[in-house]
């Protein structure tokens, strides 16, 4: 049943997202193409303020891209579960965790791919305009930074960045699936309401972040200060990169148990709490 | 629907009436097998179960036989069939007399009225 | 099965001041065409919900096949309510796929025999289609579905006589004695003939249950006439 769950959940989201992250892809080639033109060569003195302008733009297509990914599962949830859709969905035969997890882990998946492609647009937006002003080769430049990497590599003063690569990879997975936890978790705990449930989901949502971040500082602060009031640690590469190791784990952890926290209590509402209208 | 089955009346017996109607008209053929219970259910538009208990009926009556596996017969007992058939019209004889004499005609002035007012059928 | 469907002081309530249900017991048998009567605010919609597993009861219990409403009964119960349900983008076709997916008991060549009679393109977008054909799509869904108990909210509500009528006679043809079809429903007139049984239902109470026939019989009148009579305004 799950994996019949997770192929619907497919079929009804792919559409919308991968149009967004297209759209997303089209705008950043032209974007960046009009670096190219040779009209950034001129003395025009609008030439300053244009390019602010494509780049706000574009920052723009980002936001707007990465926002509407993340807004559009948020409906498709919504609606697929509080609205007459509920009236199929919840009289499927299956358990309400199967019906949870399988929309999860479509969501996290598509947020994987959201972020996957917002950071290529960056890397592809970035390569474009600086070959535009770049007089050198920009394999060369790459090739330079390369080798510096296994210099300083080789010289013992990169410890600690093997994990924490690991770390920021774990930490984008995680953030991929708490994500849409979050919305869940907001989304299950505004039905509780017998009117204006939607305003109640925003405010959920608003909710369950502040809680977040506040739990987030309280975990951070000592080992910031830590770090901050031995002035030896701060020149050294390996203990700043050893502090946002223990950052970005202890972040996962948290994310991991909230997003854990979250799923019971939305498994509970919609087993025991559903009231469809 | 068909059948033009009559509200404030239990359909069970309306039923019985149609398909007996069926059966001495000949519509329904003697040795002839009836549609099954699910057909005639949707033909007349009534509730399958009360088709069935009406098929029932007829069946312990005798003017309809169950085959094993081919559904139900009509009778090829044409003495069954004319008794039927003449109980009917003795009931619709004796509706008459009832009426007639509910306006007030006693026998002898039925029996008068039949047969002037027959010479006209 | 002779307690298909059996309910316990089930009580449901909305708000702290009324109950849409109230403390209500009832047994369904298998085998059977059921009408729920009653007038609107009646608890009908609520009772059915409760059965179908979209709502939760406060107090009481129900029992189908003797199992509680979650995954296992909706197995086995096909579920037609008021409003469509699918969503909209997609086609016809897929509705059938949808359905094959979850429902073990769905049987897509009689899906496909009913929608070719109406003539209803597979390929459709469910959108494109008007309110009328979509709820004959949601029908036709629903009773090809060999599904132990059917649950009719309104299935003729709002819908032309032709349309009635063929309703009306699927429903019949769905017919078998392991299943029970419950249709609620304030055109009484209309399907009468053919109901085995109706249950009065008035403000979250049973008033009655019985027989059609007997009805016709005791009260010498149709259902429809003795409805009005019981639940004078």
């Amino acid at each position: 049943m799950l994996g019949k769950l997770l192929k619907q959940e497919w079929r009804s989201l792919w559409k919308v997202e991968t149009l967004i992250l297209g759209i997303l892809m089209a705008l950043t080639l032209l974007a960046g193409a009009t670096f190219a033109l040779p009209i950034w060569k001129s003395e025009w003195v609008g030439i300053q303020i244009s390019m602010m302008m494509v780049v706000l733009l574009y920052y723009a297509a980002l936001i707007g891209a990465s926002l509407g990914c993340v807004l559009y599962l948020g409906i498709r949830f919504y609606k697929s579960m509080y609205t007459d859709e509920g009236y199929l969905t919840h009289t499927l035969p299956v358990t309400s965790h199967q019906l949870l997890l399988s929309k999860i882990l479509v969501m996290a998946a598509w947020n994987l791919i959201s972020t996957l492609a917002i950071l290529a647009s960056m890397f592809v937006f970035g390569l474009m305009v600086a070959s535009a002003f770049e007089t050198g080769d920009i394999t060369q430049a790459f090739r330079e930074i390369y080798q510096a990497l296994r210099r300083m590599w080789g010289m013992g003063e990169l410890q600690g960045i093997g994990t924490f690569a690991v770390g920021m990879v774990l930490l984008i997975l995680t953030d991929c699936i708490s994500g849409p936890m979050l919305l869940i978790g907001a989304i299950t705990i505004g039905q509780l309401l017998r009117n204006h449930r939607i305003l109640g989901s925003i405010g959920a949502y608003f909710g369950l972040n502040t809680v977040l971040q506040i739990i987030l500082t309280i975990v951070m602060v000592p080992s910031m200060v830590k770090l901050m009031l031995d002035e030896e640690n701060l020149n050294s590469f390996s203990s700043v990169i050893g502090f946002y190791n223990v950052m970005y784990f202890s972040m996962c952890v948290i994310y991991i148990a909230v997003s854990v926290g979250l799923y019971f209590l939305s498994e509970f509402l919609v087993r025991k709490k559903l009231e469809l209208e | 629907m068909a059948w033009n089955l009559n509200s404030d009346r239990p359909i069970y017996t309306q039923i019985l009436e149609v398909i007996k109607m069926r059966i001495i008209t000949g519509v329904y053929q003697p040795g002839e097998k009836i549609p099954s219970v699910r057909e005639l259910a949707m033909q007349a538009g009534v509730n399958p179960n009360t088709m069935q208990k009406a098929l029932s009926e007829l069946e312990r009556s005798g003017l309809v036989m169950a085959q094993r596996t081919s559904g139900r017969v009509v009778t090829e007992d044409m003495d069954m069939i004319g008794e039927v058939r003449n109980n009917l019209a003795k009931e619709q004889v004796h509706e008459f007399f009832v009426r007639m004499q509910e306006l007030g005609y006693n026998r002898q002035e039925i029996m008068h009225l039949l047969e002037k007012e027959g010479e006209h059928e | 099965m002779s307690e298909l469907v059996k309910i316990k002081g089930l009580t449901k309530s909305y708000d702290k001041r009324k109950n849409a249900l109230d403390h209500l017991d009832l047994t369904i048998p298998s085998g059977r065409i059921i009408g729920l009567l009653g007038p609107n605010g009646s608890g009908k919609t609520t009772l059915i919900k409760l059965l179908a597993g979209l709502l939760m009861p406060n107090e009481g219990e129900i029992l189908i096949c003797g199992k509680e409403p979650g995954a296992e009964t909706k197995a086995v119960v096909s579920y037609l309510p008021e409003r469509t349900y699918f969503r909209s983008s997609m086609r016809v076709k897929e509705l059938i796929e949808y359905f094959q997916d979850f429902y073990a008991d769905f049987r897509p060549e009689r899906a496909r025999e009913l929608l070719g009679n109406l003539k209803i393109d597979e390929n459709a977008s469910l959108k494109t289609l008007s309110k009328g054909t979509k709820e004959k799509v949601q029908l036709i869904m629903v009773m090809s579905r060999e599904a132990r108990l059917y649950l009719l909210d309104e299935p003729i509500a709002g819908v032309d006589p032709a349309a009635r009528d063929y309703i009306l006679r699927t429903i019949i043809s769905n017919y078998n004695e392991d299943a029970t079809v419950i249709l609620s429903t304030h055109l009484i007139s209309d399907i009468e003939q053919i109901l085995d049984e109706v249950i009065f239902i008035k403000a979250g109470r049973i008033l009655l249950q019985d027989s059609v026939e007997n009805i016709r019989e005791q009260q010498g009148k149709s259902v429809d006439a003795y409805f009005r009579e019981v639940f004078v305004c």
